[in-house]
């Protein structure tokens, strides 16, 4: 018995320690997972109606699997996006800088990473028509072309202008692209377009004959490209995906995604800029 | 005491009248807008519906051609103010029998070739020739010199308009013409000697069957010759660019069309060119070609195959 007792011991010790080993290890086990687990980027733009999202993915996607545990996302609807991201917390938000403005303090996040095209982190948005007649009577004359959203587009132009009656009661059109926008000026189914100063200069390199019937009957203020945010929380755990998202440039897969957001690359946030993003 | 009941019976008649009718008064103000559908099970023409009833935001009656057998009299019961008719069996059905009722229509295959109602306004389903042109040399800035097939019968006019408007943006167009059958492969590999790329355009002479399209598409891979195209579909099959129209933009204008006919102002065009677009571009294919693309013209891509 005694020496059964000895031979039994020993796989008694072993199960017990394994026993032990399972019950000490499977927090540390379990936090490993947890930290497998995909970091979303969400992305969506209230200032451009970018509807290429299945390519975005598709790049985003392709251009990260290699890297490490990360999935883009984006949303083509601003309702969906902001329910979906509210309470996430290991995620990366990507939004234009007037809808950070509205919702970065009521959803906890911190601006980490502002867009830069040309050299520039700002850009302007400004109506354009084929005729110079200024002021707000131009949105009474027929529809305005913007490839951004109807909230985000009466936005800009009650900046502009400053008359909530006849921005109100203006046609907006919907359109994928500004320079869908500034065609549509030119051939006659808008009277004015709401888009951005580089797309206007890009027409000017590319078009000049329909560049001279453009006349800029309306300007807005400066405001940042894109922005990458993060909650609060997650500010410090997002540090290598953001570093990843910054040097995206560098490599010839991510300098195209970053192309298709028509960026030329990110910057870090300067603190500087807060005053931009307060609603 | 009858007496006061009677005039309590009056009075409360009285109120619920004025209760009744000013429910009903707005109800008479909201214009009875009668959509018919050519075939609501083709994707692109859902999409369009869709678009415009949420662009509209208002009661529809909705008809489909594709599901069920409409007349004259079912038409006619709509009693609408307005019609939007999406696709060729849609607008032919309603120019019979609502010639009289302001029509918007979109999604017609060359709607030239249709005698309008004085009442019809619409969008065209094919861009303004520019468009394409733009895309053509943001994308690829060196691509100078586009070869196209064309008809004398179908696209002469278009083809004088559309080089006209590239020569303004730099870029020249050399034609072939196409009179028949025999006439098309022959004039790809003319072309195919002259310019860095073909654009393909949807004239029924240059395209009579599906065949041609493959022929030709093979020809071009064969001279390594880029294929700029007007449908996404043929980039699937070889080309390395496709400048579409964008559906839904389609729905909104139509949207926008029907909502000055029924404020009783007169657009100002009979017909509008769509105002989106939707851009396609097969990288693989145009790096097969040794192409160079414009990086910062990737912003305009909707859709990019590798």
């Amino acid at each position: 018995m005694n020496e059964c007792k000895i031979k039994q011991s020993p796989w008694r010790n072993v199960s017990s320690l394994f026993f032990c080993l399972v019950i000490l290890l499977f927090p540390v086990c379990s936090g490993t997972a947890a930290s497998q687990e995909k970091i979303m980027i969400y992305f969506y733009s209230s200032e451009t109606n970018i509807n290429n999202f299945k390519s975005l993915k598709m790049e985003f996607d392709t251009w990260l699997s290699g890297r490490g545990p990360y999935e883009f996302q984006p949303f083509s609807d601003r309702q969906t996006f902001e329910k979906h991201i509210r309470g996430k917390r290991n995620c990366l938000v990507l939004l234009s800088s007037w809808h950070y403005s509205i919702i970065g303090k009521e959803y906890g996040l911190v601006p980490l990473l502002t867009g830069v095209r040309s050299g520039k982190k700002y850009q302007k948005r400004i109506l354009v028509a084929a005729s110079e007649s200024g002021g707000p009577d131009i949105l009474q004359k027929g529809p305005v072309a913007s490839a951004g959203s109807q909230d985000y587009t009466r936005s800009e132009l009650l900046g502009m202008f400053g008359e909530k009656t006849a921005v109100d009661s203006a046609r907006i059109l919907t359109v994928p692209k500004d320079i869908d926008a500034l065609m549509s000026v030119g051939f006659e189914m808008s009277k004015s377009a709401l888009i951005t100063e580089s797309t206007l200069h890009n027409l000017k390199n590319t078009d000049p004959v329909l560049y001279k019937k453009m006349k800029t009957v309306g300007a807005g203020r400066e405001s940042l490209l894109l922005i990458l945010a993060a909650p609060r929380s997650f500010a410090d755990g997002a540090r290598n995906l953001v570093q990843l998202i910054q040097e995206m440039p560098k490599h010839s897969g991510g300098a195209d995604i970053v192309k298709m957001l028509d960026l030329d690359g990110w910057q870090p946030h300067d603190p500087s800029d807060n005053s931009k993003l307060e609603g | 005491m009858t007496i006061k009941k009677n005039k309590y019976s009056a009075l409360m008649c009285l109120f619920l009248f004025f209760l009744f009718s000013a429910d009903s008064l707005p109800a008479e103000n909201v214009p009875d807008i009668l959509l018919i559908n050519s075939n609501a099970n083709v994707e692109k023409y859902r999409i369009v519906q869709e678009e415009f009833k949420k662009s509209l935001a208002m009661p529809v009656t909705e008809i489909d051609l594709g599901s069920q057998e409409v007349g004259e009299k079912e038409l006619r019961t709509a009693r609408a103010s307005l019609v939007y008719c999406i696709g060729a069996k849609a607008y032919s059905l309603s120019s019979r029998y609502l010639a009289d009722t302001p029509t918007v229509f979109s999604s017609l295959i060359n709607w030239q070739r249709l005698s309008l109602s004085p009442k019809a306004y619409g969008v065209s389903n094919e861009l303004n020739a520019r468009m394409p042109i733009y895309m053509f040399r943001s994308i690829f800035p060196e691509v100078k010199k586009i070869g196209i097939l064309y008809s004398r019968e179908y696209t002469l006019q278009w083809f004088r308009d559309t080089a006209e408007q590239a020569g303004e943006l730099g870029i020249e167009i050399v034609g072939t013409t196409v009179s028949g059958p025999k006439d098309i492969l022959s004039g790809v590999k003319e072309l195919a000697s002259q310019a860095k790329a073909l654009w393909l355009i949807p004239d029924p002479m240059v395209m009579p069957e599906k065949q041609y399209l493959y022929d030709i598409l093979k020809i071009c891979q064969k001279n390594r010759m880029p294929v700029f195209t007007y449908h996404s579909a043929f980039v699937e099959l070889g080309a390395v660019l496709s400048v579409a129209v964008d559906e839904p933009t389609i729905g909104r204008q139509a949207a926008g069309i029907a909502a000055e006919l029924l404020s009783g102002k007169k657009p100002q065009e009979r017909v509008q060119f769509p105002a989106g677009s939707d851009v396609t571009l097969d990288l693989k294919k145009a790096e097969e070609y040794g192409l160079e693309y414009n990086r910062n013209a990737l912003g305009l891509v909707n859709n990019i195959i590798r």
